[in-house]
């Protein structure tokens, strides 16, 4: 474990540490408040119709993007990065899959959860085995998939756009970055037919995170300094 | 005439209206409205979790006693070693024997634990309930987080998540008399509520930094924040969203 050396809070007497909360109160209910008001108006978000035929490869056989909603009306893909330099999942999704506890909740509101990588079934599979995880990974390899949720860099796959944006226009590391980066969409099934309703990329996939969820009430907080999660590591590898 | 019963999850919703089809172009116009808005939020978050980190802390005096799976133990115990202990003040039902299927849907959302352990925090429930009475219920849902006992302790009470006015004056969510009141608690409300607290170890000082109630621990919420990006959000019918008619049970409970 990497001890990170800190200050500790101050020591109040309760009085002036209520005053304190309580000032901290007012901002965190008005952030509850914006946080209702955003998820408003992405609930009434058009949506765009998906005319792909995408075909995935799954531990069961070939599906396609409508059989991923296991006769839901709602899918949420997050799409799991695959880190080739490593051949292996990257640790940001990985913790998140760890998030995933029991869907019993979820799969009631008519949502299916999955995750799909670019990388092929048998990779994924003998990952997920190692990770013990029991929520599958599908497979995208051989789609458009990626590339066409903006997931997948690669300037033979067509453009090169991340989080909304050309990379072009990002620059720095970002304007020559091939590979994974990470995003959720969302998708809607009516009867047959499939409709793309949400994507989110870069830190706007933190709320699912519930890891930050924990460690932003606590006084170390997440405790990564400028960088996002440099400490996060796959969940076999902490004591390594 | 026969019916087949159709899983809970795949029951059609016909009357739920659809969001309008548009084209990539209209789409992603409307989405980068709305990203600007998002990543408001998003440095809202930092500067709170800012604030929350410069809070001051207040030294816990009290001897508090728990039961645990491992026999009795001290406050600090709980940290076992860590720096760090959050506490998910767990509701438990006595009557029922079973816990509240709100904290019971966060305890669906606890992240495998090592990525908390390894920034130095110890996750625990802690319920004022005998531990015979929470073991029967843990193991049948499946939970490895450790919870212990505050039963016969201050605990509960003094962190304001079991409220009897024969012990202390009412107060939860840092509210108490007529505000409490306007907050939809029952007048005389006599019984456990929920909530996070979360201490700091220094050497074998206890401070107490942080708690927070009502819809304050939501972010644990993983199912939430799933929920809250698609286009039905939590299905519970306020705040516009449709009310899918499910209320939250026990994960065992669904298809009942």
């Amino acid at each position: 474990m990497t001890s990170i050396a800190v200050e500790l809070p101050s020591v109040a007497t309760r009085e002036e540490w209520l005053a304190a909360r309580l000032e901290l109160l007012r901002k965190e209910k008005e952030a509850t408040r914006l946080r209702d008001a955003l998820s408003a108006e992405r609930r009434r978000l058009p949506m765009v119709k998906v005319e792909t035929d995408y075909r995935f490869q799954t531990s069961t056989g070939e599906k396609r993007l409508v059989d991923l909603f296991e006769g839901r009306r709602q899918l949420v893909i997050h799409h799991f990065m695959w880190i080739d330099r490593v051949d292996e999942g990257c640790p940001g999704c990985s913790m998140l899959v760890d998030t995933v506890g029991n869907l019993a909740h979820l799969n009631a509101a008519n949502t299916t959860l999955a995750f799909v990588s670019r990388a092929p079934i048998r990779k994924l599979e003998a990952f997920r085995a190692r990770m013990g995880w029991s929520i599958p990974i599908v497979s995208s390899a051989g789609t458009d998939f990626n590339y066409d949720f903006e997931v997948t860099l690669d300037p033979s796959r067509g453009a090169m756009r991340y989080n909304f944006r050309d990379v072009s226009d990002v620059g720095g590391m970002m304007a020559s970055y091939t590979g994974d980066l990470p995003g959720v969409s969302v998708f809607l099934r009516d009867d047959d037919d499939v409709y793309h309703t949400y994507s989110a990329y870069a830190r706007g996939t933190e709320p699912e995170s519930n890891i930050f969820g924990f460690l932003d009430f606590t006084p170390l907080g997440r405790q990564d300094g400028r960088d996002v999660m440099p400490w996060a590591r796959l969940h076999d590898r902490y004591d390594a | 005439m026969t019916t087949t019963a159709e899983p809970l999850a795949h029951r059609v919703f016909p009357m739920l209206p659809l969001p309008r089809v548009v084209s990539p172009d209209e789409w992603r116009t409307e989405r980068l409205r709305l990203l600007a808005r998002e990543k408001e939020l998003t440095r809202a978050r930092d500067v709170l979790n800012e604030e929350r980190r410069a809070l001051p802390a207040v030294l816990v005096r009290k001897d508090y006693a728990f039961e645990t799976a491992t026999g009795p133990a001290r406050l600090i115990d709980l940290f076992e070693g860590r720096r760090q202990l959050i506490v998910y003040h767990f509701m438990f039902h006595r009557e029922t024997g079973e816990g509240c299927s709100g904290c019971s849907h966060l305890a669906d959302n606890v992240p495998h634990l090592a990525h908390l352990n390894a920034r130095d925090t110890t996750l625990v429930f802690v319920s004022r309930a005998p531990l015979a009475e929470i073991e029967p219920f843990k193991r049948r849902m499946g939970w490895l987080v450790p919870w212990h006992s505050s039963w016969g302790s201050d605990f509960n009470y003094d962190f304001h998540v079991t409220l009897d006015e024969s012990v202390a004056p009412l107060e939860y969510n840092y509210r108490t008399g007529p505000a409490l009141e306007a907050s939809g608690l029952p007048p005389h409300f006599a019984g456990e509520l929920h909530g996070v607290s979360v201490f700091l170890r220094d050497g074998d000082r206890v401070l107490h930094t942080y708690s927070t109630y009502a819809r304050g621990p939501e972010p644990m919420l993983a199912t939430y924040a799933w929920l809250d990006i698609t286009p039905f959000g939590r299905g519970e019918g306020w705040d516009g969203m449709p009310n899918l008619g499910i209320p939250l049970r026990h994960h065992d409970r669904y298809d009942a």
